[in-house]
């Protein structure tokens, strides 16, 4: 039923969210006989989702329009997620899923996540006295990256940079401790600047 | 009894240990590595202890050979007890290692160092919360005057066991810890730390899995957590970070920078530290010249006024062969001598104070972006600046390193262009001294020029990928005499147990071959590049041969072939040509002797026969230059 609603409003909003749309234009899309729509129409006016009015068809009500905006921000969260971050492949029919049920709280998380990613900078680009929260690391040598973390730099340590030679080095305060780390290493190191 | 000492790196390890044991320590490479571990004997009502000083490591995991020797020998040795060293400035940091030590179950006291330079800083610990929190007994010292240090021993020695804090992960990684531990062989040390060892993929405790699919299948089914052995290290951070926050109070409000910080803005300055460095060097030759000058002139004195005389007088009634052989290797030791003291000696001093105030990191970090160039990285440096010592402690010294990859590079830039003292004694005795300034200068470009080439070259051709600088810069702290002559004499010893006797065993061999007059049969054969190539006379492969065994022979031999005033035997260019040749090939027997220790035949024969080749090439090519150029 959840889903059904839902995928009717995105319907709606597709042809138009201002104006009203025919049954018939909805009956197509939805691949569906008019009958069975207009069935369904009726509910969704039912709910203030839409106003119905006979032979015009049905208008997206202030609070249709939000739900279906909510809907397909959803989608879209969901489907960046998959894709950039579990390099799902086939992100869209996933996220056509996945728009229905995820909770909001799973929704707000992914969509903190990505945007904290999207704020990562590279350990490099920080300036001196800048600092940042390490958020994570992409050195593929196991050994150098153990060497690292022993060290002290873990995802949600806070280092601060003190200096910087151009195109070399770079001394990061963390834990107290004074570190000198090569350029490789603090190009691989993603931070969000604080 | 067995005591070992743990702790990261600069906590006041070494201070802790001589303060025990004094000097009297063995230095012996555990078995099958080149990591060398420090033991001596502490004396202790009436009985005596064996304290092992383990290499200082930030993790007991398998990054470095440092941190495979310190884990496998708490986990196989089995100490009777561990004394883990903190340096209070940095606690929580110092706590991750002090986690791991924890994961082992063996008993270990916790001494805290540095104590009085946190409060300083405006840290004070609660040695009591801490106590209690580890489960195991906090001491207060302070490794510098000494103090607390027996108060450690002595807990050390009563220690009984007691609960320890484990620390409890995430559900999802307990239950796979729960599943893997069913996967193990039988192990040396404890289930669960051998299971946390395969979660951060230590490829010691790999091989103790008995089905390496199943532990896939477990690693991926752990729902929310990718990345395993990051897990681990982040909870294990994670606590440390809890115990230190729990146990100790900063006062913060002070933005003032420490000393320490104060002097760091100067020296490590992106823009002018790199000449602070260079003026420290050269005023440190500078210095060294001067006074090495000085002993060396004494020493010299005493043998030639005093011992060769008397001996070659003494030995004259005999066979002459005899005296020959034997008044040269008497020459050969005062040779050793005379560097060894003065200048090898003198030099590794100055680079152990460096090193333990805290300069010499610095250097690294200033000079990475360069050896990069050459696939290497900062730390290279510690090695090279040994060479311009000796090249024989300087080969072993690339132990340091991580990989082989980098340390063979740098080996082959030891052997080849960075000058020992011998070799730097070629270009001032005779270049310098016959044709100024200039050729000093020139022959130093040149081998600096053949450095960045040939480590270019050999970036590119060797396997294995470049690495790059993790280094902790300490805070400047004033060196203690004792450790620094005990770096000192760590290094010093391969010169003295190794070099002085090949000098004398190839002072007599010199003697030897020099009586009997075997060189010069070789003089002919080798007519064709000598003179054919390098424009020289002939004769003069015979001080090149005897460079092979050591390089102060060289100018022993030229002397004698071309009197005291060499300008007369040769031309200038002839002068420059031989100098340069000299330095550039091998710089000893036992520097080859070095590399196939080190590395192997094969490495070592390449790399030997090559320079040899490269020196002669390249001596051809600049005389022929300098002759169109006068």
């Amino acid at each position: 039923m959840k889903k059904t609603t839902e995928d009717y409003l995105k319907i709606i909003q597709s042809i138009s969210d201002k104006e009203f749309v025919k049954t018939t234009d909805i009956a197509k899309k939805a691949h569906v006989t008019p009958g069975s729509v207009s069935q369904f129409l009726k509910k969704l006016a039912k709910k203030k989702l839409v106003t119905y009015e006979p032979y015009k068809g049905v208008k997206l009500t202030k609070y249709g329009k939000r739900y279906a905006e909510k809907i397909k921000e959803k989608h879209e969260v969901s489907e960046e997620f998959l894709e950039k971050f579990l390099k799902v492949k086939e992100a869209h029919p996933e996220a056509e899923e996945l728009e229905h049920v995820v909770s909001k709280d799973v929704f707000s998380k992914m969509k903190e996540f990505i945007s904290l990613k999207e704020k990562a900078v590279k350990l490099n680009e920080l300036k001196e006295s800048e600092s940042g929260e390490v958020l994570f690391m992409q050195i593929p040598n196991h050994k150098t990256l153990a060497r690292i973390n022993a060290i002290g730099i873990v995802p949600g340590e806070r280092v601060k940079v003190i200096k910087k030679i151009k195109n070399g080095p770079i001394i990061v305060k963390v834990k107290n401790t004074q570190i000198g780390i090569g350029k490789e290493i603090a190009n691989n190191v993603m931070v969000i600047k604080k | 009894m067995k005591i070992a000492l743990a702790g990261e790196p600069n906590v006041g390890k070494s201070c802790f240990f001589n303060h025990l044991t004094g000097i009297h320590a063995i230095v012996s490479n555990y078995p099958g590595t080149t990591v060398e571990l420090m033991k001596g004997k502490a004396r202790f009502n009436d009985s005596v202890i064996e304290i092992v000083d383990l290499p200082g490591t930030y993790a007991l995991g398998d990054a470095s050979e440092d941190e495979r020797v310190a884990k496998n020998y708490l986990i196989k040795e089995k100490p009777d007890v561990v004394i883990d060293i903190i340096d209070c400035t940095a606690l929580e940091r110092n706590l991750y290692l002090t986690l791991q030590l924890l994961e082992l179950k063996i008993p270990f006291v916790v001494a805290l160092n540095f104590y009085e330079e946190a409060k300083e800083k405006g840290i004070s610990i609660d040695k009591n919360k801490l106590e209690k929190m580890l489960g195991v007994p906090v001491i207060i010292i302070n490794a510098l005057s000494g103090k607390g240090i027996y108060t450690s021993l002595q807990k050390a020695v009563k220690l009984r066991k007691r609960k320890y804090l484990e620390i409890k992960y995430d559900d999802d990684v307990e239950k796979a810890i729960e599943k893997i531990e069913k996967l193990l062989k039988e192990v040396p040390t404890s289930k669960r730390h051998a299971t946390i060892r395969v979660l951060e993929n230590d490829s010691d405790f790999l091989p103790y899995i008995k089905d390496k699919n199943k532990l896939e299948t477990i690693k991926k089914g752990v729902e929310f957590h990718p990345d395993l052995a990051m897990e681990v290290s982040k909870e294990r951070h994670g606590k440390a970070s809890i115990i230190a926050r729990e146990c100790s109070e900063i006062k913060r409000g002070k933005i003032k920078l420490t000393p320490s910080e104060q002097i760091d803005e100067i020296i490590t300055n992106p823009s002018y530290g790199l000449f602070i460095v260079i003026f420290t060097f050269l005023l440190m030759f500078g210095i060294l010249f001067y006074f090495g000058g000085f002993f060396q002139d004494k020493v010299s004195d005493v043998f030639e006024t005093k011992i060769l005389p008397y001996l070659s007088s003494y030995l004259e009634p005999f066979n002459p062969i005899l005296q020959e052989v034997i008044v040269n290797a008497v020459i050969g030791t005062e040779a050793g001598l005379a560097v060894a003291v003065p200048y090898v000696g003198l030099f590794y001093i100055f680079l152990s104070v460096l090193e333990d105030t805290g300069f010499l990191p610095r250097v690294t970090f200033l000079i990475d972006k360069y050896m990069h160039k050459i696939g290497l990285h900062g730390k290279a440096i510690i090695p090279m600046m040994l060479g311009i010592g000796c090249s024989v402690p300087a080969i072993t010294s690339t132990r340091m390193l991580n990989t082989r990859r980098e340390r063979l590079i740098t080996a082959i830039l030891l052997s080849g262009f960075i000058p020992c003292s011998s070799r730097i004694a070629i270009i001032f005795g005779i270049a310098g001294h016959y044709l100024g300034w200039w050729s000093i200068f020139l022959i130093y470009l040149i081998m600096l020029s053949l450095a960045v080439v040939f480590g270019k070259i050999l970036n590119k051709i060797l396997p294995g990928e470049a690495t790059d600088l993790i280094m902790e810069l300490p805070n400047y702290r004033r060196p203690l005499i004792k450790n620094v002559l005990m770096k000192t004499w760590l290094r010093m010893k391969d010169y003295v147990y190794i070099v002085i006797p090949f000098l004398i065993v190839g002072g007599a061999m010199f003697g030897l071959m020099n009586a009997l007059n075997l060189v010069n049969i070789v003089v002919d054969p080798f007519k064709p590049i000598i003179s054919g190539w390098l424009l020289l006379p002939k004769e003069t492969v015979i001080p090149f041969i005897y460079g092979l065994l050591q390089k102060d022979l060289t100018i022993a031999m030229i002397t004698t072939l071309g009197g005291t005033d060499l300008s007369l035997y040769m031309t200038s260019i002839q002068i420059f040509t031989f100098s340069l040749v000299a330095v550039t090939y091998i710089p000893c027997m036992i520097a080859v002797g070095m590399l196939i220790r080190e590395f192997g035949w094969k490495e070592a024969v390449i790399v030997s026969i090559s320079s040899i080749f490269i020196a002669i090439f390249l001596g051809g090519i600049v005389a022929r230059v300098l002759m169109i150029l006068s």
